[in-house]
């Protein structure tokens, strides 16, 4: 008996970091939605500081309103240019 | 008596027959010898036993011709026409024999001049004539559903009756009983069952518009239609056919239609406003009740509004919300199952869900469809960098992948075992340039999930497009390169516990690609097929069917070929106790088979076992009744 595979179709899930992960600021999965927005994914991006600490985008941005810090260490917020 | 008998028209005579008795009212005057033996009677004061065995003939012999005339047919009114053959034919007969001479009735004075004992003869030879044809109609309840709407007249006629016989706590035993014996059983498709069921549900709002009588009909249907695996697909089915778009529409008809077709156009196909605050218990309620089922007194039943056929068929599962939540694993089952990314289909049955339940709703349905889309265009990427969609370039990939966000979805089972090799190297190329484009997004693969096409070939012939899931395929291809493997062997090589490399042998050996033998130690062996032979029952068009049922139906082929390993179990619990409830075999299938080491024990869903006790039910190892199982033929 010869086995040949045609095809392949495979399931995968993505994670911007590890699937139990949440966002610092709204405290939601990082993989899901931030508050707000559309939908997960492309829709609520991940950003990361130059701290290392990562929130959505849309939560860090609406935290800078009123601060330049991390909300996490304090330090001065810098967003990092790709990923830690 | 000169008037009093005459025919009502050609076909009906005298009142169809009775044997004996139709000379009495035949029409002409009253005997002489019924007046002179009345007369006797009242002489002698027997007048009040005698009136016991007239009524008691009197109704016997309209039941007799109630039933020669209307029984089974149910496409024209009968009851007005009766009462007036009554008035016309048998009251005449009444009176000549028991009332004196000079109080004789004729038909023409009915109103006027009858006498008060012959208006309460009227009364209740009328209302035992009502009871009558309600009962008779409420005993043929399930075949005036089935042929309705033709059989509306028949219906009007019940509905008139009940109006004055209140007899609707027989309809809902009588046709509940109708419907366990005739529809809701393991030979009846889901949408037969659901086609009756929404045939019911406008047949008993027209004949109860309180709706009382469907509710508690409808009860047994839904709990019997929640157990089956395709009702949810069913109804999407149905809702999305352009030939059932009335399903949108109320049932009952009326001033009710009117206002929800109104409110319609207003938006009021928005969530339910219970729903969106979450009060699941407004929302399981649904429908006001008013305090009686007969509906007789209620001009606010009529105002009330009258649920559409859809809103009916969701109560199946309870609220809106869960039968999104099914709606929305059967979406996942059929996503995942599918090899190809073409969701046209899918897209299309969404949108209409959305017009109904709103946006909100099924927003996580829309991230799936979304996924979905956004895989094809990064596999297709993919294979394009690594040199041709085809498969013709060199360095082409054979793996494309449905890359979830993963809270969106059903949750996924992450149970992995050990990849061939080549796949493996497979997905890290495909890994690393998704990583590449998506940065620094990663993928977490899900391996046990997805369809593998595969070419089986033997020295006499060979297979094509054979369609399995992962771990199928991955089994398959260790006896491609090994031809006998002993089952404890096989399992450590692919690092899953042996009852899970039974179950997903158990395809391979159904197909006769691979056979079971024993070696002399007593373990289990297996080995691949030496020829096709005639053993392959060629199923590879399944994967053909554009609808996806051939596939659906045999993933659940598999899941029950795979539970065949509790048969024992479940046959020997049945033997001891005699007969169990669905809930408690679940239960102690849960505490026989645990978890231990690898292997993970019963892990069936209370639903999933009750699929595979009835199809024993079907294979005639098992019987069901009244929600116990117990061996066939045992009692
Ligand atoms: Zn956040
Ligand atoms: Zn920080």
């Amino acid at each position: 008996m010869q086995v040949t595979v045609k095809s392949w179709h495979a399931v995968a899930s993505w994670t911007w970091t590890s699937e139990d992960d949440v966002c610092g600021i709204c405290h939601m999965p990082l993989d899901g939605c931030a508050p707000g927005a559309p939908g997960p994914g492309d829709d609520s991006p991940v950003v990361w500081g130059r701290c290392s600490h990562y929130f959505h985008l849309m939560c860090i941005n609406t935290w800078l309103h009123n601060k330049n810090t991390c909300p996490i260490c304090r330090r001065k917020w810098e967003f990092a240019r790709c990923a830690a | 008596m000169e008037s009093g008998g005459e025919p009502m028209d050609t076909d009906d005579e005298d009142g169809g027959g009775g044997g004996g008795l139709r000379a009495l009212w035949g029409g002409g005057p009253a005997p002489v010898q019924l007046r002179r033996l009345s007369e006797a009677l009242r002489g002698l004061r027997w007048m009040p036993l005698a009136e016991a065995s007239v009524s008691a003939m009197l109704q016997a012999h309209l039941r007799l011709s109630l039933r020669e005339r209307c029984a089974g047919r149910f496409e024209s009114c009968v009851m007005e026409r009766q009462l007036d053959w009554i008035d016309a034919s048998v009251l005449p007969w009444v009176s000549a024999a028991l009332e004196s001479g000079a109080d004789q009735w004729r038909a023409r004075d009915l109103l006027t001049a009858a006498s008060a004992p012959l208006k309460q003869w009227r009364a209740r030879l009328r209302f035992f004539f009502m009871q009558s044809l309600a009962g008779m109609r409420i005993a043929e309840l399930f075949d005036i559903l089935v042929d309705f709407p033709d059989s509306t007249p028949a219906l009007d006629d019940l509905h008139a009756c009940l109006h004055h016989t209140h007899q609707h706590a027989d309809i809902v035993q009588g046709l509940g009983e109708a419907l366990e014996k005739r529809l809701l059983k393991p030979g009846a498709e889901t949408h037969q069952i659901l086609e009756v069921y929404i045939g019911m549900i406008r047949a008993l709002r027209r004949l109860d518009p309180s709706g009382l009588t469907l509710d508690a009909v409808s009860e047994r249907v839904r709990a019997y239609l929640k157990l089956r695996p395709d009702t949810v697909k069913q109804i999407v089915t149905t809702l999305t056919d352009p030939d059932s778009s009335d399903l949108l529409e109320p049932v009952g008809g009326g001033a009710a239609a009117e206002v929800v077709q109104e409110a319609a156009a207003d938006g009021d196909m928005a969530p339910d406003p219970d729903e969106s605050r979450g009060d699941e218990a407004a929302m399981l309620k649904w429908e006001p009740e008013p305090v009686t089922a007969d509906g007789a007194s209620s001009g606010g039943a009529a105002a009330r509004r009258a649920p559409d056929v859809l809103a009916i068929l969701v109560q199946i599962y309870g609220s809106k919300a869960t039968f999104v939540n099914e709606f929305r694993k059967m979406l996942s089952e059929k996503l995942l199952a599918s090899a190809s990314h073409d969701t046209e289909k899918e897209v299309r049955n969404l949108e209409l869900l959305k017009k109904r339940f709103g946006d909100a709703a099924l927003s996580a349905c829309e991230v799936m469809l979304t996924d979905v889309a956004e895989s094809r265009r990064i596999s297709r990427s993919i294979q394009q960098h690594f040199g041709g969609v085809s498969g013709g370039g060199e360095g082409a990939t054979l793996i494309d992948a449905t890359v979830v966000s993963r809270l969106c979805w059903p949750s996924l089972p992450t149970d992995t075992f050990t990849l061939p090799a080549g796949v493996k190297k497979e997905m890290a190329r495909f890994e690393k340039q998704f990583a590449h484009i998506k940065a620094p997004r990663k993928l977490v693969w899900k391996p046990s999930l997805g369809t593998v096409t595969l070419d089986v070939t033997f020295p006499d012939g060979s297979v094509g497009d054979v369609q399995c899931k992962p771990l199928q395929a991955t089994i398959l291809l260790r006896f491609g390169a090994q031809q006998r493997w002993a089952l404890a062997d096989l399992a450590s090589e692919l690092g899953i516990a042996t009852d899970v490399v039974r179950k997903n042998l158990s395809i391979w050996l159904n197909r006769g690609f691979i056979s079971e033998v024993r070696d002399a130690g007593g373990g289990a062996v297996f080995e691949a097929a030496t020829s096709l032979g005639a053993g392959d029952e060629s199923r590879h068009d399944a994967g053909e069917d554009e609808d996806g049922d051939a596939v659906a139906s045999l993933a659940e082929e598999q899941r029950i070929a795979e539970m065949k390993v509790y048969e024992q179990y479940v046959i020997g619990m049945l033997t001891n106790l005699e007969s169990l409830p669905v809930q408690r075999i679940h239960n102690m299938l849960k505490m026989f088979v645990p978890a231990s080491g690898g292997d993970r024990g019963y892990d069936c869903s209370e639903q999933e076992l009750q699929r595979f006790l009835m199809h024993m039910v079907e294979e005639a190892k098992l019987e069901h009744s009244a929600g116990q199982y117990r061996i066939a033929g045992r009692h």
